[in-house]
């Protein structure tokens, strides 16, 4: 259960911790969308998707997080590289300016079958390694509140950004609770002769029936006595309450929103504007 | 022909950076025939031993063997074939209730039969008897196990293992949350079981059940079996290191006897005992 | 003035099933009471009831002199609080600190006052070195100090237990109690309605409520109550050991004086 790295909170002290949740989350955004801005040229691409890569690299080495957490999450991305890499090599784009790499029978692979392929992964790479920086450093109830600030202009329209949150973070504080229920039950109907592993079809399903029937009920029997419980505490999502945790900008946290930002504006304007939305999906011949 | 533990230690987490072991070099034998309890604070280990004797759990080192059954902690020493084995040893875990899911309670009941390959009527047979054992009668068959009370959802689930008519029934604190009576009730069962020859593993932290009905008892410390014996012989001693409480039987006993009484504390496992100890005591 | 004030509540899930029958109480002030019953008597639903969870009861009830219904509920939990049976399901915040937070954000206590607040009442349950661990890392008997100090904080009046310890292992029970009792030192003006079916837990109160089948059968102090043997037997409730003991000393013939009433005493009594 502990293999999940992906969106795992390390507690460190880290001058990346300490960042308001909000900031984090902005940057994050900003410089998601600085990589998937597409360059006029290979060499542009070069330069600048590796300028980002160093960027993010010391980013996420100042968040503490362990680098083998980092490469198990990458390591599912194996597939990915070899599922593009076949789709670029069969079906090459129609301009192709690195060149042919061989030719066999007329069947011709071309160099920039590769480069496209690398570029994705990169960027795919440093989407997860941004992710990572954030969610190692911020704790889920924080990024919870801060999409909650986010979302707050749009109570106008009657959005119910708070209910929305209050929703997200009990989810998020039952998870380990779902899962030791989910253990239990296992072994219960293990013991009873279920085999979860084995057997045939109809077996397995009355086995699966078994478990996810009585992790429905209690789940339900939770939820009933959690919402007792907070009423009784008086909680009304229709008023107005008071907050615990309150959010303060700092002066880092205005230097990060501007380094993000200048980022961001930087790459757009080389990159010319070519806000074409298939190509920065980098899905131009598909 | 018992349950018995060489040497075995289990480590939750290995090979991370905080592995956590939670029995470590436990050896004993629970014998045939025993009504056996398995006492100490929460997080000594008591659930992961119980976990395997019915190879939920593999030890890290060490074997279990349950008759002639092997759990060792290497895989080509390990017996294979777990379903005659988790026939034969009943596991009713804490709050059973929450592992119902049929649409009718003798169907649920029948559930563990069936996957042992009984067939559909031999599998619902044994689940009346094991419901008429528990003391739901007919009129609950055809019953859901969602519409009945909290205790009679628990004797359900209890019935699920009995119907497997295992050989070592290993129950951890069934009497959590049930009033005084039906716990009296449950206790009374389980000595009926126990009697009918079948093996008793009892999981508790009421002293007051392992003194009124278990032969045996084991007391766990940190993952090591701190103490062996028979419960009148246990009780007599301090347990309180071990985080255990004093039966209120022994824990009056005691009082008196500093005030000079003579108490036999090897007789001493009821109220009745303790009264007709103190008459005559005081003769 | 009576803290509570309950007059013929009747309440039904459906035409047979009567749950309360014709319930008619009052509590005071500054006292301690226990609510027994066995499994399925009546008692939680009772508890719902009072915390007007459940709404569409025949009778009255009134709190502080508040008659309740749906438009006195915020003010009359403003006085009340509750702690159910599983640790669980009532645990709110992601982290002890935010868990006592949660009643006091509902109440609109300013944001300056939290801290102090959450750090005093985290003080007295004996939680305060844990204010930034997640519910995952608590015990079960932590968790239920959590819900108390929850709870508190809010300033209640009145604190019903609902089957608060019957999750718990001994020790954890023991420290449930522990902490009621010395609350109830440190607040004479607090009262408390535990309901339970732990009978020892019973022989501390200051008066005992036995409820059977939506009807109260019983009702005065633990002398006063435990010596309805048949009674409390019929109705699936065991006696505590001190009762059980003293009759079996009367069966071997001993007679035990009435002022005997409890196990301190009888020692004394027996080694005099």
């Amino acid at each position: 259960m502990t293999s999940i790295a992906l969106g795992k909170y390390v507690p460190y002290d880290t001058w990346v911790h300490r960042l308001d949740a909000r900031t984090k989350l902005f940057a994050t955004i900003l410089l998601m969308v600085a990589v998937f801005l597409p360059m006029p040229t290979w060499s542009m691409t070069l330069l600048f998707q590796g300028a980002l890569l160093v960027i993010i690299s010391i980013l996420l080495a100042c968040t503490k997080t362990p680098l083998s957490w980092i490469l198990s999450s990458l390591k599912m991305l194996w597939i990915m590289v070899i599922f593009l890499l076949v789709v670029y090599i069969v079906v090459p784009k129609s301009e192709n300016v690195l060149g042919i790499a061989w030719s066999v029978n007329g069947w011709t692979v071309y160099w920039d079958s590769f480069a496209e392929a690398a570029r994705i992964v990169a960027r795919l790479v440093m989407m997860i390694m941004i992710g990572t920086a954030l969610t190692s450093s911020t704790k889920p109830l924080d990024l919870t509140y801060a999409l909650e600030w986010y979302f707050t202009p749009l109570k106008v329209i009657h959005f119910p950004a708070a209910e929305v949150a209050m929703t997200i973070s009990i989810a998020l504080r039952f998870i380990p609770t779902l899962l030791e229920d989910t253990m239990r039950v296992m072994r219960a109907q293990a013991s009873r002769g279920v085999d979860f592993q084995h057997g045939g079809l109809f077996r397995r399903i009355a086995g699966l029936t078994s478990l996810i029937i009585p992790l429905f009920v209690s789940s339900l029997t939770r939820s009933q006595e959690l919402g007792d419980a907070m009423e009784c505490r008086c909680y009304d999502p229709r008023e107005k309450r008071t907050r615990y945790r309150l959010f303060h900008f700092r002066a880092a946290d205005f230097v990060i929103a501007f380094f993000a930002a200048a980022i961001l504006v930087g790459v757009a304007v080389t990159s010319g504007l070519h806000l074409d939305f298939f190509s920065m999906m980098g899905v131009t011949t598909l | 022909m018992s349950i018995r533990f060489e040497d075995v230690t289990y480590v939750y987490n290995p090979k991370t950076p905080e592995p956590v072991e939670a029995l470590h070099n436990i050896s004993l034998e629970i014998e045939e025939g025993s009504f056996t309890a398995l006492i100490g604070r929460t997080g000594c280990g008591k659930s992961t031993l119980v976990q395997h004797l019915n190879a939920l759990l593999h030890p890290t080192s060490g074997t279990v063997f349950i008759d002639t059954f092997v759990n060792a902690s290497q895989k080509k020493k390990r017996d294979k074939k777990l379903k005659p084995l988790r026939e034969k040893v009943g596991l009713v875990f804490q709050f059973p209730e929450y592992q119902l899911f049929e649409e009718t309670i003798e169907k649920d009941v029948a559930f563990g039969p069936k996957n042992f390959g009984d067939s559909d009527e031999v599998a619902l047979e044994k689940a009346h008897e094991a419901l008429q054992l528990v003391g739901l009668d007919e009129s609950f068959y055809k019953r859901s196990p969602f519409e009945i009370s909290g205790g009679e959802k628990r004797r359900v689930a209890l019935a699920g293992v009995l119907a497997m008519k295992p050989k070592y029934l290993v129950v951890d604190e069934p009497t959590a949350g049930l009033d005084p009576l039906g716990a009296k009730k449950l206790m009374e069962l389980f000595t009926k079981i126990h009697e009918a020859g079948s093996t008793i593993i009892l999981v508790t932290h009421d002293m007051d059940l392992v003194l009124g009905y278990c032969t045996d008892v084991f007391v766990l410390d940190h993952g090591k079996v701190a103490l062996k014996g028979k419960p009148n012989d246990l009780f007599g001693q301090d347990v309180s290191r071990f985080s255990l409480q004093t039966p209120a039987i022994f824990d009056f006993a005691f009082r008196l006897e500093k005030a000079g009484y003579k108490i036999d504390k090897n007789k001493l496992n009821r109220v009745e005992d303790l009264a007709k100890a103190i008459v005559e005591g005081r003769r | 003035m009576n803290v509570v004030e309950v007059k013929d509540l009747t309440y039904a899930y459906t035409e047979e099933k009567i749950v309360l029958n014709g319930v008619s109480f009052s509590l005071e002030e500054g006292k301690y009471y226990c609510l027994v019953g066995h499994n399925g008597s009546g008692k939680s639903t009772l508890a719902k009831c009072l915390m007007g969870l459940v709404l569409r009861f025949e009778g009255s009830i009134s709190l502080f002199g508040i008659p309740l219904s749906g438009k006195t509920l915020r003010e009359i939990r403003s006085h009340v609080g509750i702690v159910f049976q599983n640790p669980d399901n009532q645990f709110v915040g992601s982290t002890v600190a935010d868990d006592i937070a949660f009643g006091l954000e509902n109440k609109r206590v300013p944001h300056e006052q939290m801290q102090g607040i959450i750090e005093s009442f985290a003080e007295k349950t004996g939680m305060i070195e844990h204010l930034n661990h997640e519910p995952s890392a608590l015990s079960g008997g932590q968790k239920q100090r959590v819900a108390i100090a929850g709870v508190l904080a809010m300033g209640p009046d009145l604190v019903i237990l609902d089957e608060a310890t019957s999750m718990l292992d001994p020790k954890g029970k023991n420290e449930i109690l522990n902490l009621i009792h010395s609350l109830r030192k440190e607040n004479p003006k607090l009262t408390i309605l535990s309901i339970t079916h732990d009978v020892e837990e019973a022989t501390r109160a200051d008066e005992i409520i036995v409820f059977n089948k939506g009807k109260i059968i019983l009702k005065g102090k633990p002398e006063e109550v435990f010596v309805h043997r048949e009674e409390l037997a019929s109705i699936q409730l065991g006696l505590p050991f001190f009762y059980q003991l003293r009759f079996a000393l009367e069966e071997q013939g001993m007679q035990i004086p009435p002022s005997v009433k409890d196990l301190e005493s009888l020692e004394a009594y027996l080694c005099r």
